[in-house]
């Protein structure tokens, strides 16, 4: 399994309900998934986990939608996406649309807590960034500043209009650099 | 003569101003996030029978399109119908506020309509 192209694991898991297929194929994205899925929770690991779970099983129903001339990677993003607004606007989360204020410093426990490694604190220093956009802003963003997908990619796989786009990135890293510098004073 | 020097921390406080290198420092650091046990929960979660029916979905939609024209084209009188549209226009309107009611009323509804439509098709 481990040898075979992401297409040929596909094409197995839609016509043979191959589910050892579908599973390399989760063992393959897991890791991009569920780092993206933690940037746009905050970093809760917990629920961030849970929704890309949901997101793999989702994506496994619609396989036979999937078009072979796109990324799978990317599809899977866009499902993984679609499953953290649902859960957005089912439990009304963290939706404070802080983009016009100045972003709030993060609390001192998080930024003095001895036992975290850096580099864990620099990915929860991202997200906090992060969450206090508004959760489409903040897909735009990630996409943007951490996978360096274009402008026009991001518009295909979030299906949104590419001047929306525009409009979240410019919006979106003035308020990051905003939030930066409220944090260094 | 006129270079600015700078200490270490002020030069530690511009780099962590620097968004693009926040940004870039997170992607060299990414963390691999694999675990043999996540893939196993998804997989147990998996549905067993899973219906995928949009080829034959599709091939319904196309034989009921052509038996749909093919009946259009035979039993359809296009020159009546476009009689009757045209007399249906009225020579001469006139606005009440009836009628602006249900014109924005009828607006609304499309919008909404359209709105739902859009939510769905992202779902």
């Amino acid at each position: 399994m481990q040898q075979l192209d992401d297409s040929i694991l596909i094409e197995l898991a839609i016509e043979k309900n191959d589910q050892r297929a579908f599973g390399e194929l989760v063992n393959r994205h897991q890791s991009n998934l569920r780092y993206s899925m933690r940037q746009l929770t905050d970093w809760n690991e917990a629920l961030a986990d849970d929704l890309v779970q949901e997101a793999f099983i989702q994506a496994f129903k619609e396989l036979h939608r999937f078009r072979k001339q796109a990324k799978f990677s990317s599809w899977l993003y866009r499902i993984g996406y679609n499953t953290f607004l649902q859960h957005v606007r089912r439990k009304q989360l963290d939706t404070e649309v802080l983009d016009d204020q100045p972003l709030s410093a993060p609390e001192t426990s998080m930024e003095q807590s001895s036992s975290e490694s850096s580099t864990s604190l620099l990915h929860k220093r991202v997200a906090r960034l992060l969450a206090k956009l508004d959760p489409e802003r903040r897909s735009v963003l990630h996409l943007f500043l951490h996978r360096q997908h274009t402008q026009q990619e991001i518009s295909d796989i979030m299906g949104v209009p590419l001047g929306t786009v525009k409009t979240h990135i410019n919006r979106g890293r003035q308020s990051l650099q905003e939030g930066l510098v409220a944090w260094q004073e | 003569m006129n270079e600015k020097k700078i200490t270490a921390s002020e030069f530690e406080r511009q780099r962590a101003l620097n968004l693009d290198a926040l940004l870039e420092q997170t992607r060299v650091m990414q963390p691999t996030l694999i675990d043999d046990n996540f893939t196993k929960v998804v997989v147990n979660r998996l549905p067993v029978n899973v219906k995928r029916g949009k080829a034959s979905s599709t091939m319904f939609d196309f034989v009921g399109l052509i038996l749909g024209l093919v009946a259009a084209f035979l039993f359809f009188d296009s020159a009546a119908f476009i009689q009757n549209a045209i007399s249906i226009i009225p020579a001469s309107l006139t606005l009440t506020i009836a009628n602006i009611t249900v014109a924005i009323t009828a607006l609304f509804a499309f919008a909404w309509a359209g709105w739902w439509t859009a939510e769905k098709a992202i779902n």
